[in-house]
């Protein structure tokens, strides 16, 4: 095959490619200078400019401090008129002059790449490496990376950060370092007005990063012949712990009472979130008291939101009303501890998210009594509750219509029965309790009853239950 | 369990069984935003409401008796259990007496359950048919009664009943509330409280309810109760549009958005909101 015939065979074409412009390579291709160990990359395209189908068989590369860098594997088949990117990258060294060439060899269709290859006419690829200052950052930026990565971290948003860049000059002569720039608005620094580094000299200055909004942001630092890629990114600022407050300094079972929730200060952001109670008995008689909920919809959760700049959340967004009657909550009828536990979702809170309650043990609540006489039988209703579940001690004193003791005072035990009812059971301590004497004798001469009930926490007495 | 029981020592002394029947409370019944009437278990400040016993009623009231219901056309009664335990009445209550032309709410008071042995009788004020009708064993005997206004609310007494009428404008002003007594035996009517003694509350007649410990009045932001000797106490409440015995000692509030429950016994006055019906 002949020279002549190869050149009208031609089919693929190379041309560089910045941003969206190629441009046609013709014998050679010039990198950017880059300095000492630094990187440069270029895009190549080859493209099928023949009326059949070619087979890329290969990139071929020669020469010292250039490489094929992440490219498509051979073989690639180019329908007629469809290109392949493929990239080089200068890989430099010492200062110095580099070349190579580069070429691609293919096949036209129905060869294959073990056939004879045709080669596209040679690109000599030159590269200079060139004095250039060392860069580096001080914490809390991180890098320079392999890819000339400065990383400013994350930070909280509408927060700014600054890092201090030193550019050292480590050769025996005065560097010039021009030119020197920013890019990237989010990135701000009062550069060197004097680019020249007196020999082993350095020079620093700060560059500070603001994030405005909740997103990554990118720039550049330009040095010299050397471009470093500036990232740092912003989140949103957690809520500050919101102060829950209730309407009351103590709370105790048998209550109902109404949840506040504010900011220490004013939100950086607007944000929703829920609280959530959860319980914990003070007993392990019980798993749990359904009963303690916020009442209006008998949940556990409640919504809010808080506008920016506001530091009262406001509570039961979620049902799009802020009805106040929804931050209503029952402590329920068991000992034990209330937990409200903020969540702002995404955005978090700092600090503590958790506000308890204490609802400590208490004897026995009475809540109501009766006592009723049959013809032979006295009846002793007690309605209350008991949130240390450990009721079942009493005793009945009985009185004539006189206001005296009649006999000894009764004691009983009612321990057992007690614990069966409350078994498995989490719906609150609430009890009705009926206990029927029977009697023989005149029961129209008693008057009333003494009923003294006893749990863990002490006694509470019902005093002159009066008989009908 | 044994113990030993000594009565009046030296006439006897017996040693007898005693043992206690545990059971969850129930406070009374309340008809829930969608008019199932439901019982209130518990502890009022953590009650709960119970499943609808199967009675879909416009008005009622509860004692420890009886309840009775007021339906789109008829009066259903049934026994209350005292458990509250959950079951449905509509498939067997105590009685159904069809009125078909008694349509809309009622007004409804129950005789003291304590005046008798059996189930205790009622009266019943159909607000819409101005019609006042004995409820007694599930017969209803319309009674011919006139007051002349708006009938407010009712309260058995002995012999009769109480009542509140408003009379001149009627709604957000109404002037002129009297509390009246009729007599069964011979249909006369007295009168108890003027209207100066009710309405010495501004604003206090959206709502009014009598019973046996006084009247509560319904204003726009406050709940009154006012025990027979004039004693007053105020319930912080926006919106009380309702009154309903729901049982012995405790009266639901009807408001806009929820269901509040009056603890009326003196002495353990308390007002609570009840659960929504989620559960």
């Amino acid at each position: 095959m002949s020279l002549f015939s190869v050149a009208a065979q031609a089919q693929i074409a190379l041309s560089t490619l910045i941003g969206t412009t190629e441009t046609p390579v013709t014998s050679s291709y010039t990198f950017a200078p880059i300095g000492p160990y630094g990187t440069e990359d270029a895009t190549f395209v080859a493209t099928n400019t023949g009326g059949i189908p070619v087979t890329v068989c290969n990139y071929g590369v020669f020469g010292i401090g250039f490489k094929l860098d992440n490219s498509p594997t051979p073989p690639v088949v180019l329908a007629a008129g469809r290109s392949v990117d493929f990239f080089v990258e200068f890989t430099g060294g010492p200062l110095g002059n580099y070349s190579a060439n580069l070429a691609v060899n293919y096949v036209t269709n129905p060869a294959v790449c073990s056939s004879p290859q045709t080669s596209t006419p040679p690109v000599a690829l030159q590269g200079t490496v060139t004095q250039a200052a060392t860069v580096s950052v001080a914490a809390p930026c991180t890098g320079p990376d392999s890819q000339g990565i400065i990383s400013f971290g994350r930070i909280a948003q509408t927060s700014q950060v600054a890092c201090t860049f030193t550019l050292a000059n480590p050769y025996t002569q005065e560097l010039s370092v021009s030119p020197i720039a920013l890019t990237g608005a989010a990135f701000q620094a009062p550069l060197p007005s004097q680019p020249a580094i007196p020999a082993g000299q350095s020079i620093t200055f700060a560059v500070t990063f603001t994030a405005a909004t909740a997103t990554t942001f990118n720039g550049t630092l330009i040095a010299g012949v050397q471009t470093f890629y500036l990232t740092g990114t912003g989140y949103l600022t957690p809520l500050p712990a919101p102060v829950l407050s209730f309407d009351t300094t103590t709370l105790r079972s048998g209550e109902q009472h109404t949840l506040t929730a504010a900011l220490p200060f004013p939100a950086s952001t607007a944000a929703t979130g829920t609280i959530t109670m959860t319980f914990t008995p003070w007993t392990n008689a019980i798993a749990d008291d359904a009963t303690v909920r916020f009442v209006a919809t008998s949940k556990r959760v409640i919504g809010f939101s808080v506008a920016q700049g506001a530091t009262a959340l406001l509570l039961n967004t979620n049902n799009k009303s802020l009805d106040p009657t929804s931050t209503i909550f029952s402590t329920g009828t068991s000992a034990g501890t209330i937990t409200f536990t903020v969540d702002a979702g995404a955005i978090g809170i700092s600090g503590s998210a958790k506000t308890t309650a204490i609802i400590g043990p208490a004897p026995v609540a009475v809540t109501a009594a009766s006592a009723t006489s049959r013809t032979a039988d006295l009846d002793v209703g007690v309605t209350g509750f008991d949130n240390t579940y450990t009721a079942g001690a009493m005793t009945f004193t009985f009185y004539d219509r006189s206001g005296n003791t009649l006999g000894a005072p009764i004691q009983a035990d009612f321990t057992a029965p007690f614990h069966l009812f409350y078994q498995g059971d989490t719906g609150g301590s609430t009890f009705l309790m009926l206990v029927s004497f029977p009697v023989l004798g005149h029961v129209a001469s008693v008057g009333s009853v003494d009923v003294q009930l006893t749990n863990a926490a002490g006694s509470a007495t019902v005093q002159r239950l009066k008989f009908p | 369990m044994k113990f030993a029981f000594a009565f009046l020592a030296g006439l006897f002394v017996v040693a007898l069984p005693a043992a206690a029947q545990i059971e969850r409370p129930r406070l009374g019944y309340v008809l829930d935003s969608r008019g199932d009437l439901r019982p209130v278990m518990g502890e009022p400040a953590s009650a709960a409401l119970g499943d609808p016993v199967g009675v879909v009623a416009i008005s009622f009231a509860c004692s420890l008796k009886l309840c009775l219901a007021k339906t789109d056309a008829a009066v259903v009664a049934f026994i209350p259990d005292r458990r509250g335990r959950q079951q449905g009445v509509a498939a067997s209550p105590a009685f159904v007496t069809p009125c078909a032309t008694c349509a809309g709410p009622a007004l409804i008071a129950l005789d003291d359950p304590a005046s008798t042995t059996g189930v205790p009788g009622a009266w019943i004020y159909f607000q819409t048919a101005h019609q006042l009708a004995r409820w007694h064993e599930g017969i209803l005997d319309a009674i011919d009664f006139a007051p002349g206004g708006v009938v407010l609310s009712l309260r058995a007494t002995t012999g009769g009943f109480d009542y509140a009428v408003a009379r001149g404008r009627v709604g957000r002003k109404a002037g002129v509330v009297w509390i009246e007594h009729y007599s069964a035996s011979d249909g006369r009517i007295t009168v108890i409280v003027d209207s100066a003694a009710v309405l010495d509350s501004p604003g206090a007649t959206r709502a009014v309810m009598l019973f046996d410990g006084g009247i509560l009045l319904a204003a726009r932001d406050h709940v009154i109760l006012r025990r027979p000797d004039g004693r007053e106490m105020t319930f912080p409440l926006a919106g009380p549009k309702r009154f309903q015995a729901a049982g012995n000692g405790y009266v639901e509030i009807a408001v806009p958005n929820g269901l509040w429950l009056l603890r009326t016994d003196p002495g353990r006055e308390q007002l609570v909101l009840l659960p929504g019906v989620h559960e």
